[in-house]
């Protein structure tokens, strides 16, 4: 399995890492380029993943989703001004939702808002995926061991990760069995989803203790000892190339967070430096 | 002939003549001669000009913005002929020519345009050199920009970081611009334009305090750094420069005014002296004036809280001579019943020759005095009551010539000490958006009714020429008239007015400049200016007029 990862080309660190620097980019960063740049980044990771259609197509539904609903969300209740009213849906003085509302329209501007929203939406689901995409769960191990986690913790945040496949499909076996003895989930007004979830909640808890046992057993009898040290039949070694990437982005994030709390430090009067006063300008119009 | 050939042809010939139209010679008259397109400079260094059946003049063409500007003398209805190296143009004068566009630039590509988190990005000064050849822009975001006005070309660039740049001045070499930076530090700086060297800096905080908006990353908020509220380069090279600070020391309680009159040395930045002396002025400077050879300079100085009598300082105008730094003599303001205080702007100019000098207050009276006493006071733009509260027209723009002392009075309103809370401030006045043009005995020679709100005032070094701003404003718009409008101050007949030019959007406050000669005009037109939950007009740009 660790031979596949790095067949990849993808250390866990590397994507963990760039996944980390995206998420602080996509909270500090504001600006329109920045936002963008970021989620062309995002989606250019996703890509050089080479995700076959129905991944593509994943993608694209996730994203077209994400975008049009922040977008038409937006497009309604944008309350800026200046604002151009594309569309009334409802004039002020139709009943009950105008008087209530004020009215309800399509304004050009609130679309726009929305689609820059929308970036950050696009630049963290696709790089979330992307990772997703090339990371092999068992290549986790050697990750965390590398990163000095203690060998117990990352056995067990592997072994869950490992197995979480066959829960899912222990309980969607459950949940068949429950429907042939004649559950209808949509019924009773959704009190009967609420059935079925306790109901599959036994069996499939007892499953994943009595698996939990068994591969607690199975480690013991192949000498398992977490206090022991290991050795790794194939170490994780980051390359070059993957180790100038990720500190660029670690680099990136560490910055853009900087400025960002330097200038909220200063905007909110807490702390100035007159000569931070350029980067107070740059972070309030580039970031 | 095939169809293909017919319509090769037919492209051929709309081509041929959509390419040979801009290229034909062009007059068009204006106020000092007239704007020949089509003709470039190398083929006609020498124009010959006739007018009215007069001997022909020659004349040298000036090349602004790909174009010859012509001065010549015409009258109204005369057939003109023009004639150098290659070519000839004969075209008949009109009644009135108005402004000239001779350059549009558009200041998108140039400035900062507004993002989500900014307020907007309208400039701040707009001023010419002392010879015309250059021309300095600057923004409430910062940005100075020095462009030849010949080519358009950009010969400096600076960024204010987190201020506004807010006023600037030439040197009288123009080596030098001395910029003026409303910041935490509110400094003054002198940069070479060739070389972009800092040669000298004062931070004014020292003297007016540093503190400053409670919200430092709101730029609507900035106007409470300390900041150069008007400069001046005087013969000599010296810097003139009138500081203020103005903030609120605590966001609940009363506002705090400090000012000084500076005098630095141009050359080395040393202060040869501040005025008043020791302690600042708790009055706000907000503008000066100076006669012509620059003996004396006058300040405008307003009160933003209750008057009283016996204030060691009350506000007025206060006459500094520029040699010793010491005040000549004060005229204090009073406040007019029902106000409280006495607001004062851009209120005050002086007659070339220092022997009178124009003011106005913010409750609509107008004032001329000599030598320190009140010869003449009318209040034109004074309260009237509307509703049981006391409406004044905006008094702010001033400026004085040899013969006249023009006041520009505009838009309506209820001054905030007044004003019923929550309501809107703006109400019509019966004398608002009017040029009064008075001589300085105090008789109305001229008065101009101007469709929209007057939002600027330039005149020539001369004093002859004078452009007027009006843009639209947010209530009681006559018509959405965004323009320029030219006056003679000097002409014979006693017609001022001398043609307008008008702009899409709307004009910033203050953002026009006439050269010193008075032949070119610069006016910015900035869509950002007016806030009235409308789309936006026009586009941020530069028209540069003869």
């Amino acid at each position: 399995m660790i031979a596949s990862s790095r067949a990849a080309g993808r250390d866990p660190r590397f994507l963990a890492g760039c996944l980390l620097a995206i998420g602080a980019l996509a909270v500090a960063l504001d600006s329109i380029p920045s936002l963008g740049a970021l989620a062309a980044a995002g989606l250019g990771w996703a890509l050089a993943a080479r995700p076959g259609w129905r991944r593509l197509l994943l993608l694209a539904a996730a994203l077209g989703l994400s975008v049009w609903s922040l977008m038409v969300s937006q497009a309604i209740f944008y309350n800026q001004l200046p604002r151009t009213a594309i569309l009334v849906l409802a004039p002020p003085d139709t009943p009950v939702i105008g008087t209530l509302t004020g009215g309800l329209a399509i304004y050009r501007e609130g679309i726009w808002h929305g689609a820059v929203q929308s970036l950050r939406l696009v630049a963290t689901l696709s790089a979330g995926l992307a990772a997703a995409w090339t990371l092999e769960p068992s290549g986790l191990l050697a990750a965390f061991a590398s990163l000095r986690l203690p060998h117990a913790l990352a056995f067990c945040a592997t072994a869950a990760i490992r197995f979480l496949p066959v829960t899912v499909e222990e309980a969607h076996v459950a949940l068949r069995a429950q429907r042939m003895r004649g559950l209808r989930i949509g019924g009773r007004g959704g009190a009967n989803a609420l059935r079925a979830l306790l109901s599959i909640a036994r069996p499939v808890l007892a499953a994943s203790i009595r698996r939990a046992e068994t591969a607690a057993l199975a480690a013991a009898s192949r000498g398992y000892d977490p206090a022991r040290r290991r050795t790794s039949l194939r170490p994780l070694r980051m390359g070059w190339g993957e180790r100038i990437v990720l500190g660029a982005a670690l680099a990136a994030a560490l910055a853009a967070v900087t400025a960002k709390v330097l200038y909220l430090l200063y905007a909110s009067g807490l702390y100035h430096h007159p000569a931070l006063a350029a980067l107070y300008t740059f972070t309030r119009e580039a970031l | 002939m095939t169809r293909a050939a017919r319509l090769g042809m037919t492209l051929a010939l709309l081509l041929a003549g959509c390419g040979a139209e801009p290229g034909a010679p062009r007059l068009t008259f204006a106020r000092l001669g007239g704007v020949l397109e089509g003709v470039r400079l190398e083929e006609a260094k020498e124009i010959s000009v006739s007018c009215g059946g007069r001997s022909p003049r020659p004349l040298a063409p000036r090349a602004v913005g790909g174009r010859l500007l012509l001065a010549f003398r015409w009258e109204a209805g005369e057939q003109c002929a023009l004639r150098w190296g290659g070519g000839e143009l004969a075209a008949a004068a009109p009644a009135l020519a108005d402004p000239v566009a001779v350059r549009v630039t558009e200041l998108e590509s140039v400035l900062f345009q507004p993002s989500a988190h900014s307020s907007g990005n309208a400039t701040s000064f707009l001023l010419f050199s002392p010879s015309g050849k250059l021309l300095a822009l600057g923004t409430q975001r910062g940005q100075v920009r020095v462009m030849e006005v010949a080519s358009g070309r950009t010969v400096f660039e600076r960024r204010v970081a987190e201020g506004w740049a807010k006023a600037a001045a030439f040197s009288p070499d123009e080596r030098v611009l001395f910029i003026g930076e409303q910041t935490r530090e509110g400094t003054i700086r002198a940069v070479d334009l060739a070389s972009g060297r800092e040669a000298w800096r004062h931070d004014m905080s020292k003297e007016l305090g540093g503190g400053g908006p409670w919200d430092p990353g709101n730029e609507l908020a900035w106007v409470e750094f300390p900041g150069p509220y008007r400069m001046a380069a005087v013969p000599g090279g010296d810097l003139l420069v009138a500081g203020l600070h103005n903030w609120y020391p605590d966001p609940k309680g009363p506002v705090r005014q400090l000012s000084h009159l500076y005098r630095f040395d141009g050359r080395t930045g040393a202060l040869r002296w501040k005025w008043p002396g020791k302690e600042p002025a708790p009055l706000s400077l907000t503008w000066f004036a100076l006669d012509a050879e620059a003996r004396a300079a006058v300040g405008v100085l307003g009160m933003a809280t209750d008057w009283r009598p016996g204030l060691p300082m009350p506000p007025g105008l206060y006459a500094v001579d520029l040699g010793s730094g010491r005040e000549l003599w004060r005229y204090p303001f009073e406040p007019m019943p029902p106000f409280k205080s006495v607001g004062t702007w851009r209120s005050v100019a002086v007659r070339p020759d220092g022997g009178a000098v124009s003011a106005s207050t913010g409750d609509g009276r107008l004032y001329i005095l000599e030598r320190g006493r009140a010869r003449w006071i009318e209040a034109r733009g004074g309260p009237v009551r509307t509703g049981g509260f006391p409406v004044v027209a905006e008094t702010g723009l001033l400026g004085a010539t040899r013969e006249l002392a023009i006041f520009s009075l505009g838009a309506g309103y209820i001054p905030l000490q007044a004003a019923p809370p929550g309501a809107s401030t703006d109400q019509p006045h019966p004398n608002s958006n009017t040029l009064l043009f008075f001589g300085w005995d105090g008789r109305l020679r001229y008065r101009w009714a101007a469709p929209n709100r007057p939002n600027g005032l330039a005149l020539s070094a001369g004093g002859r020429w004078l452009a007027v701003a009006l843009t639209q404003t947010t209530a009681f718009r006559r018509e959405d008239v965004n323009a320029v409008a030219l006056f003679d101050t000097e002409a014979p007949d006693g017609r001022l007015y001398a043609g307008e030019y008008h702009t899409e959007g709307p004009i910033p406050y203050d953002q026009v400049a006439i050269s010193p000669d008075g032949s070119l005009v610069a006016v910015v037109e900035s869509p950002a200016a007016i806030a009235d939950g409308r789309p936006p007009r026009g586009k941020s740009r530069l028209h540069l007029l003869y």
